[in-house]
């Protein structure tokens, strides 16, 4: 009885945020209720048995896009604020969307609803498969053995993504420095969570194999970790040479398309990996995903910081 | 009975973060809605924790735990922003 | 798993509820930032630290109860490091007496 208690606490809870944020005219109260949806709906995921995904939510929805909006919410004037008369809504419009919205929602009832029983879905024939696969956990299975192909198109979809918000910016990296001198609690606190970050995205990735974990969620970590020493003004010592952060970014892809290359050559089938050594290449190609990921989502939000004035990023830039 | 309080707890902890939810909405600074969002990040934290013992052992839960602890970045960075924001 | 405490490891998840609905009234009902966060550390360190050590003590093995603890460890620092720079961009904004002005924009 609690556990259906939780389920309906969190829905309603959801919902509620939900509305609230979508009318806002305050741009940044909305962006912070966001990540505040984010973090609940993670409960959410693990309330519904997916805590991969719910790992995923909590690194990406809630942190990285939630930092993103953020971000861009406080440069944003606030909506109305006087310069454009808003029109007030005509009563039609409201009957009109009301109506529409309503229909979605009885179709999407009506679908849900038609759908069959609690099925068993994929899952026998996942599960019968996975011993092959050279992991144990299905997740991993399905992402790095029986669909590898999609999860190397959508790590190198992350590549071209950070590779064009570069472009826009007309840099070959993102500057790690500090802009001020480093508040010396925050200092402290990077270095001291530095290595703590290291070995979790560690423990993460190896735990893939057999948990929920792997690539996306260490590379997560690592991002935070990169995020942290830049902010903090720590990343002296630690200081990223561009070259070393462009070939981060593209170790996952690269790493990636050798492997899928290389069974192309020699089993000629993309991907398909020989059934001894699939357990290694899995923990190779997670390993460098998961730099790229980091490296990725670092850049992601730290490109995102406006240009020193004045400064036009030489080629090469030492970040 | 511990194992048994704590899906009841946990149920209770999703109560709490209503409070913690109005004074995101209301403000007045930002820095109140990021110390709305670090409380809601801990609540969170806490509630994974309950449901993990109540729904047994699984490893999965850890995960999910640590990346709660990712609620802080949106705050350290914010605050850094701000500082940063100021200078210039 | 004695009875003692499996009976101190509720009475841990109490307080520490006790400890949450404490800081989630106080952040609601204080008048200004400083005192919130002040609220706030209060579910933050004593509420979660009593749940957690709740779970700990009544875990099933060492691994879990250490993770629980580390868990703790790391939520305490990255909470008052995090408070610490809201308190301080709190002060740059405002004056320290009185209450927050609304953002300007």
């Amino acid at each position: 009885m609690p556990a259906e208690t939780i389920d309906i606490l969190l829905a309603a809870t959801l919902c509620l945020i939900a509305w609230r944020l979508l009318g806002d005219r305050d741009h940044v109260r909305a962006a912070t209720l966001f990540i505040a949806f984010g973090l609940l709906l993670a409960i959410a995921w693990v309330r519904l048995d997916a805590p991969d995904v719910a790992v995923a939510e909590a690194a990406i929805g809630a942190g990285v896009t939630g930092l993103l909006f953020l971000d861009a919410a406080g440069r944003l004037r606030p909506r109305g604020d006087g310069r454009r008369r808003e029109r007030p809504i005509s009563g039609g419009r409201i009957v009109a969307g009301t109506a529409a919205a309503l229909a979605c929602a009885v179709g999407l009832t009506g679908a849900i609803l038609a759908l069959p029983g609690v099925t068993d879905g994929l899952r026998p024939l996942v599960a019968e498969n996975v011993p092959r696969s050279g992991v144990e956990h299905p997740v991993t299975a399905v992402l790095l053995a029986f669909r590898a192909w999609d999860t190397l198109l959508e790590v190198a979809v992350l590549l071209v993504g950070i590779a064009g918000i570069l472009a826009i910016r007309r840099e070959w990296a993102v500057s790690m420095r500090a802009r001020r001198a480093p508040d010396p609690l925050l200092a402290t606190f990077a270095r001291a969570a530095a290595p703590v970050l290291v070995l979790a995205a560690g423990y993460l990735l190896w735990l893939g194999s057999t948990g929920p974990g792997g690539a996306f969620q260490a590379g997560a970590l690592l991002g935070a970790l990169m995020l942290l020493l830049a902010l903090a003004g720590v990343a002296g010592p630690a200081r990223v040479p561009a070259a070393v952060q462009r070939a981060a970014l593209g170790a996952g892809t690269g790493v990636f398309a050798l492997v899928a290359l290389g069974t192309a050559i020699t089993d000629g089938t993309m991907l398909a990996l020989p059934s001894g050594a699939a357990y290694e290449l899995i923990l190779t190609i997670e390993t460098a995903v998961a730099v790229s990921v980091g490296a990725a989502l670092g850049a992601l939000v730290l490109a995102a910081r406006p240009r020193r004035t004045g400064t036009a990023a030489p080629e090469g830039e030492e970040a | 009975m511990t194992s048994a309080l704590a899906p009841i707890v946990a149920a209770y902890l999703v109560v709490t973060l209503v409070p913690v939810l109005v004074r995101m909405g209301r403000g007045p600074t930002t820095g109140d809605r990021m110390l709305a969002a670090l409380l809601t990040g801990t609540t969170g934290v806490a509630i994974l924790a309950l449901l993990g013992r109540a729904t047994g052992p699984v490893g999965a839960l850890d995960a999910a735990l640590v990346l709660c602890l990712l609620a802080a970045a949106p705050v350290i960075v914010f605050a850094t922003r701000m500082a940063e924001r100021e200078r210039e | 798993m004695g009875e003692i405490t499996d009976l101190l490891g509720a009475a841990l998840l109490l307080i520490g509820a006790g400890f949450f609905t404490a800081g989630s009234l106080g952040v609601l009902r204080f008048p200004d930032v400083y005192s919130r966060l002040h609220a706030l550390t209060k579910a933050d360190n004593l509420g979660l630290g009593c749940v957690l050590l709740g779970l700990a003590i009544t875990a099933s093995d060492a691994a879990v109860a250490g993770k629980l603890v580390f868990v703790w460890l790391a939520a305490l620092v990255a909470s008052a490091t995090s408070c610490y720079l809201i308190g301080g961009t709190a002060l740059r904004r405002a004056p320290r007496s009185g209450s927050g002005r609304s953002d300007a924009r």
